[in-house]
This record gives structure tokens, C-alpha cells and sequence, in this order.
């Protein structure tokens, strides 16, 4: 047999047997992802002590009301991490997106929607229980945001001086959700980035400015 | 699946086939690898050194002896004088060599010079600053006993590498060794390099001697050759040592003569260009060439641009941050670090990786080169750093074709 042929064989067989593994990674990179949301899920309907596992009820603090601050409190901190966990998965394993576009973009809108649900749980736990952590959420957009990737490092920065006292969700401000929609039309968010720092509205802070809100809400040790 | 999934998909399965092909080649045609035909006759050599005032006297009087000190039998040693003299040329005077004139510049020039006075029925070109071993020239004559080879190519290595420049060369041209005989074996070798290239002089005479007036005649005169039906062969057993260049500055003009040469003179003989009539050549080599010359250069400006990118905003947000910029680092290189998972292309990666290894390892055993632990560990710096390197040069010499009606002709 020709030479050529018997090499174009060859290849076309190890091609195919690398693809499968591709496909295969790919297929387990889309569970772990979707294995970190379903826990965010599972500690968020813990935290509101509902029994409905895929659909979570608007959060009222009197449905929680019964439990204990302490409770909450740790079940608060549960979820914050869990979301910082749920947004690594998400960077982490953002080549989906190359290969299955629908199922990146479907996991994307639950994570996003978690967050939300996450971030007004710490922020109601934080109104009345007095907690000492501080709630930041970030919508962004990921093209044409002039100042979008310089807030993601100083976001970066601050969590990283200040480690568990504050809580950062990221929001894609693009997702067309009816969460996320309603969450613009309710801050009256119409640019690019924003940021909502213990339920205030700021839009891009640079380092100086977003030291300088921290610094106003409480005197951390590692920033101020 | 976006485009540049599909771009990913394509370019792993290229580079798959190419490398199983070559592989499988050297499977197929393992016997003939290293075997030279037996010489019927063992006609006059006349070795042509072509010389000019760059050239160093040490470098020269090491060539020359080295072609002194080969064991064939019928040989006659030319230092080809071309351009300006000075006292370079005063010292050639004292070497045992006949040494031949010519005021125009190029080593193509002096090559031409030299074949209205040599004897021999066949001749071979040695650069000034490379050497003969022992048996190159012996291992060499026995392919002219077929009357359709035209050329004879030697196997080229780099010359005591010293720094890791030179040591990346020399990887390049074990490689190429290797690569350059299975060409050969597939009737497919598009350039003769200068140290070591050894022809039939009636032929080469007849064809009007080499192009003086091209940037690399080497690849011209191996492209004329067989436009006129000859043959080119290469013997792996014969060696030929080269200096390779020591700086970036001198490696990148090097570079861009050959790159471009040889690019400029494939588009001269566009006949080849998927020519059936021509064989492997026209089919599949030149194909072959043209696609990984697409390939290195889209690689290189999407490296370029993302790094460009990726250090502006660096720049910018390291602007922004000011004093606080160090601290950023340690985090930076923890969400990197962090973000390495296996995916998608990973498989392709690994195996590539892997294959590429195998050729690397086959192509020492072709060159009788120890497979030492170091130098797989220079072959990772190569991948990294030297292909980069690669893309630039690659990169240069095309914008140089493009514009070098501009700009002065880069002569040897």
C-alpha cells in the first residue's frame, strides 16, 4: 500500500482516538463545573431550609428568620466560598465554551443566577446579624468594557489582602436572564463595570477609590 | 464547535500526519537509510572553497586541511577568491590549494570562476568555514554511478556548538540530516546545502552554472536540476562540519537569505508547485512546505498579538496599581498556575509531544549522535525558545521578499 495512504490511516486512527479523549476531558470538566454549582445549590437551599432541591424560593429573611445568627452566619460564609469555588470552575474550565457553546452558556446562566441568589443571601445575613464581612458584586461585560479587565485584578487584589472578610460575585451583566435583568433595572445598571459594595452602587473604582470605600466601611488591617 | 476549535482540529491532524509519514518512512526504507552505494570508479574531485575577504585565515586553513586530509584517492583543492582582496588573500597564496580570481562578489560568482579551471568530473562546494570528515567525499561518489543524479548532498553539523544558540542549531540540523534523507529517498530534496554539496561538473556547466544573482543559489541550482530531470541524492554517513553563527544578529541575516531564498526561488519554479510530472517534489514536499510556512507564521502573530495584548494590559492595570504592581505577580502566577487543567487539546498536545520526541530520538540515531538526557532537555528549550526564534526569522524573511526590491540585496 502506498505510503501516503498507509500514513493518512494511521493518523486518521490516532486522530479519532484523541479526539474521543478530548471529548471525554471535555465531558468531565462539564461535571466538575456542574458538580461545585450543585453544591452552591444544594448550601443554598440548606441555608433557606427549603426541600426544593432545583428551583430556589426569593429569599425573605422571615422564612429564616428561625434559625440563629451563628447559623447563618456559617452557612453564609459556606456560600460565599462555595461561589468563589463555583467562579474559579467556570475560568478554569472556560475552553467548554470552544467545544458545546449552549451547554458553557447554560451553565454559565445557573452559576450567575446562584450568585445573585448567594450574594443577597451574605447581604441579608450581614444586615441582621451584623456580620463583619463585606459583599461586593461585580457586573461586568467581557467585550468592549474599557475598564472591565483592570477591575478584575484590583477585585483580584483586594480579595487577596483581605481573604474571607470579603465576598465578591461576578455577574456577566450581558446574560439575559430575568434575575440578572431585573438586578440592572433595580440598581439602574447601564454601565460597564459596576459595582455594588454592601448594597451601594459605584461604577469603575480604581485602586485609590475602591481603598478608599473599603477603608469607609471598616478599617482593614491588610488595606487601609 | 467555533472556528478556532476546527483551526486546533486541522493543525493537530497536519501535524499528526506529517509526523507519522516521516516515521513510517524511516520504517519502510530503514535498510537503505545508511547504505552507499559502492563507487564503480573513483573519478578526479576538485574541491571548490569559495572565499571572500570576510572569511577568517584560521577557519580557511582548517577547511583546507581538513580537505587535505581525506582519505579518497583523485581530489584537487580551489579557494574561488570572490570580490575585493585583501590580506586574506595574500595568505590563501601559502595554502596548499590552486587559487582562482574573480572581482565579482558572491559566492555563486567565485563558484563559476572556479569550474573554467577545475579537472575534475565531479566537484564539490565546501564553505570556508566548514570541514570534510575523513570519508565524506568517499561516502558521497558511488550515487554518481547512476548517470540521472546530478548532486549529491552531504550531512550537515554544527561545528563544536558552544553556547546555547549554537547548541540549538546544531538539534536543527540533526533533524534536517535526518529529514534531508528521507527527502532524498523520495526523489524530493529542493535545496544542496553550500558546505558539502558535491555535482557532476559536465551537468552543471551545461546548465549555465550557478544563478549569481539570487539569494540562494543553493536551492536554485537543486530546483534547476531536476526542472532538467536530474537527480539529487543525499548520504547520510557523510559528515560536514559547519560553524554555525554564534549571535542572534548574525543567525537572523543568515536566516533570512535562506528563508527567502528559498521561498523566492519556489515561486520561480512554480511548474513544481502541484505538478504531477514532478513527482513527490511537486505533490506533496513544496505543498508540505508552503503549508508549514502558513502555519509558522499565523502561529507566530497570534502569539505576538496575545503577548502584546496580554502586556498591555499588564501595562495598564500595572499603571493603575503603581507600587502595589509586585504583589500582583505571586497572585498572578497562582491563578495561572491554577488554571492549568487538562482539556480538550490536551491529548493532542501530549501525544504531538511525544511523537515529536520519537522523531527527535530517530533522527540522533540517523546522525550516529548519542541519545544523551541533555539533549532532550535542549529540545524542550528548542520547542519553546527556538521555534518562537523560528517564527521570527520566518516573519522577516517574508516581509523582506515582499519589500526587497527596496532594499539592498543581503549577499553572502
Amino acid at each position: 500500500m502506498n505510503i501516503f495512504i498507509k500514513a493518512a490511516i494511521i493518523s486518521t486512527l490516532i486522530f479519532i482516538a484523541m479526539f474521543s479523549l478530548g471529548l471525554n476531558m471535555n465531558t468531565s470538566a462539564v461535571e466538575d463545573v456542574k458538580q461545585t454549582i450543585e453544591s452552591l445549590q444544594s448550601s443554598l437551599n440548606t441555608s433557606l431550609n427549603t426541600t426544593n432541591k432545583t428551583e430556589i424560593a426569593p429569599i425573605e429573611l422571615a422564612n429564616i428568620s428561625h434559625v440563629n445568627c451563628s447559623l447563618l452566619l456559617t452557612q453564609a460564609k459556606l456560600l460565599g466560598k462555595q461561589s468563589e469555588e463555583v467562579k474559579k470552575n467556570l475560568d478554569k474550565y472556560s475552553d467548554i465554551e470552544s467545544i458545546d457553546k449552549k451547554q458553557y452558556i447554560l451553565i454559565k446562566e445557573n452559576a450567575a443566577q446562584l450568585f445573585i441568589y448567594s450574594w443577597d443571601f451574605l447581604k441579608k445575613v450581614k444586615d441582621k446579624c451584623n456580620a463583619n464581612y463585606t459583599t461586593i458584586l461585580y457586573v461586568y461585560k467581557d467585550k468592549h468594557c474599557k475598564h472591565c479587565f483592570e477591575e478584575e485584578v484590583l477585585l483580584l487584589y483586594v480579595k487577596n489582602k483581605l481573604k474571607d472578610d470579603v465576598y465578591i460575585f461576578p455577574i456577566n451583566g450581558e446574560i439575559n436572564v430575568s434575575m440578572i435583568n431585573s438586578l440592572k433595572e433595580e440598581y439602574n445598571i447601564t454601565s460597564y463595570p459596576t459595582l455594588i459594595i454592601d448594597g451601594e452602587k459605584y461604577s469603575f473604582l480604581n485602586l485609590a477609590n475602591i481603598t478608599k470605600v473599603l477603608c469607609k466601611i471598616r478599617d482593614f488591617e491588610k488595606l487601609c | 464547535m467555533n472556528l478556532s476549535t476546527i483551526g486546533f482540529l486541522a493543525l493537530a491532524y497536519f501535524l499528526i500526519y506529517t509526523t507519522v509519514f516521516w516515521l513510517l518512512l524511516f520504517i519502510e526504507k530503514r535498510n537503505e537509510i545508511f547504505k552507499d552505494p559502492i563507487p564503480k570508479k573513483y573519478p578526479l574531485i576538485s574541491i571548490i572553497i569559495p572565499v571572500y575577504k570576510g572569511n577568517k585565515k584560521e577557519e580557511i586553513k582548517k577547511a583546507v586541511k581538513s580537505c587535505i586530509q581525506t582519505d579518497y584517492p583523485k581530489k584537487e583543492i580551489v579557494i574561488a577568491w570572490n570580490g575585493p582582496k585583501n590580506e586574506v588573500f595574500e595568505y590563501c597564496k601559502k595554502l596548499n590549494a590552486k587559487l582562482v580570481y574573480t572581482p565579482k562578489k558572491g559566492k555563486a560568482a567565485g563558484i563559476n570562476e572556479a569550474l573554467k579551471h577545475i579537472k575534475g568530473e565531479l566537484f564539490c562546494c565546501l564553505d570556508a568555514d566548514s570541514f570534510l570528515r575523513k570519508d565524506t567525499l568517499k561516502h558521497m561518489v558511488g550515487y554518481f554511478n547512476d548517470k540521472k543524479v546530478g548532486a549529491v548532498t552531504s550531512s550537515m553539523k554544527v561545528y563544536k556548538p558552544k553556547n546555547l544558540l549554537q547548541k540549538f542549531q546544531w538539534l536543527e540540523y540533526i533533524i534536517t540530516l535526518y529529514l534531508r534523507k528521507l527527502l532524498s529517498l523520495l526523489d524530493a530534496i529542493y535545496v544542496i546545502p553550500g558546505p558539502g554539496g558535491m555535482f557532476r561538473t559536465k551537468v552543471i556547466q551545461k546548465l549555465g552554472g550557478f544563478d549569481e544573482n539570487n539569494l540562494a543559489e543553493d536551492a536554485e541550482i537543486a530546483l534547476r536540476l531536476q526542472a532538467n530531470g536530474y537527480k539529487i541524492k543525499n548520504s547520510v554517513n557523510a559528515f560536514v562540519d559547519t560553524i554555525a553563527p554564534d549571535n542572534i544578529k548574525s543567525l537572523l541575516k543568515q536566516r533570512i537569505r535562506w528563508y527567502s531564498g528559498v521561498l523566492s526561488n519556489i515561486l520561480r519554479y512554480k511548474e513544481f508547485i502541484l505538478n504531477s510530472e514532478k513527482g513527490v517534489l511537486g505533490l506533496f514536499v513544496i505543498p508540505l512546505a508552503f503549508a508549514w510556512i502558513a502555519i509558522t507564521l499565523t502561529s507566530i502573530t497570534l502569539v505576538m498579538l496575545n503577548f502584546s495584548k496580554i502586556a498591555w494590559s499588564g501595562y495598564k492595570v500595572f499603571s493603575v496599581l503603581k507600587f502595589s504592581s509586585l504583589q500582583l505577580i505571586p497572585i498572578y502566577l497562582k491563578t495561572i498556575i491554577g488554571s492549568i487543567h487538562p482539556n480538550f487539546a490536551t491529548g493532542f498536545m501530549v501525544l504531538l509531544l511525544i511523537l515529536s520526541f520519537v522523531l527527535v530520538s530517530v533522527s540522533f540515531h540517523t546522525a550516529k549522535e548519542k541519545h544523551k538526557p541533555h539533549r532532550y532537555l535542549n529540545y524542550i528549550a528548542y520547542l519553546v525558545v527556538y521555534s518562537m526564534l523560528h517564527g521570527i526569522f520566518w516573519l522577516f524573511s517574508v516581509s523582506y521578499l515582499l519589500i526587497s526590491k527596496k532594499i539592498k540585496l543581503i549577499k553572502w
